[in-house]
């Protein structure tokens, strides 16, 4: 594994970011809240369907009918996780992508 | 190496990484799709809403873009990605391509395009839910904790 940057690129980044160590547990917290998007137990889709959630730390913090909804509910009760959520709307009817 | 992920019910592959915006300051943590029909990374409705991102604020307008639905209103911006092994951060400095705000792509999780797919190799087996990528190269590594429980310093 190659990696080309300058100095002034990598710490441009580390600056950006902050604590690396914060920031590696941070990203294992949204890959907890991912799994829960791939669990079958439980599913989101039967727990809440067409709604929106907002998930951290692989639980779901808070629904809402539509995203603005949802975001207003994360801010108003937990604004320190909106930079680490993962919101998604819960469609019983799966929708086809073609991108 | 990275570890992905399919999707219960899509069966679409994803993975999670961290995408910063410096001009604006914001930053935000998806799973992204694996797309590698996608040429760039793409930031979508819901998830620029989800990190605060002001429309309004955006300058450099593109309608260059195509997708299967026809031509793409966006606006290309300056912009890091980052992802975890669980022990290291590996930073790739691009352009970000982010859609026109339209409320027919709320439903649809930002793209991984191939600007940094092809930094990386793919293992893809969806059978078998493994999805892993080997990191071929990235702009910057940064190690979370050494040994002795201390940041280390950057690597380049």
């Amino acid at each position: 594994m190659t990696a080309a940057a300058t100095p002034e690129r990598a710490g441009e980044l580390l600056r950006l970011l902050g604590d690396p160590a914060q920031v590696v547990a941070e990203l294992k917290q949204v890959r907890q809240s991912a799994e829960i998007l791939s669990s079958d137990q439980p599913r989101l889709i039967d727990e809440h369907p067409q709604k929106w959630v907002a998930l951290h730390a692989g639980t779901v913090i808070a629904e809402g009918d539509t995203l603005a909804e949802l975001l207003a509910t994360v801010d108003a009760t937990n604004p320190e996780s909106r930079s680490h959520i993962l919101v998604r709307f819960i469609d019983r009817h799966q929708q086809t992508l073609i991108l | 190496m990275l570890i992905g992920r399919f999707g219960n019910t899509s069966g679409c592959p994803y993975i999670e990484g961290r995408l910063l915006i410096p001009r604006f300051s914001i930053h935000g943590d998806f799973s992204f799709i694996v797309d590698t029909g996608a040429d760039n990374t793409f930031l979508m409705p819901a998830d620029a809403a989800t990190m605060g991102l002001d429309y309004g604020r955006l300058e450099n307008f593109d309608d260059t873009a195509k997708g299967a639905g026809g031509p793409i209103n966006s606006y290309k911006e300056p912009a890091w990605a980052v992802f975890s092994d669980g022990t290291e951060l590996f930073g790739y400095a691009f352009t970000l391509t982010i859609l026109e705000y339209r409320g027919d792509m709320l439903n649809v999780p930002s793209l991984l395009g191939r600007d940094i797919l092809h930094r990386w190799t793919m293992d893809y087996q969806f059978s078998g839910s493994r999805l892993q990528f080997e990191i071929e190269s990235a702009d910057v590594v940064i190690p979370g904790i050494s040994s002795l429980g201390v940041p280390n310093t950057v690597h380049q």
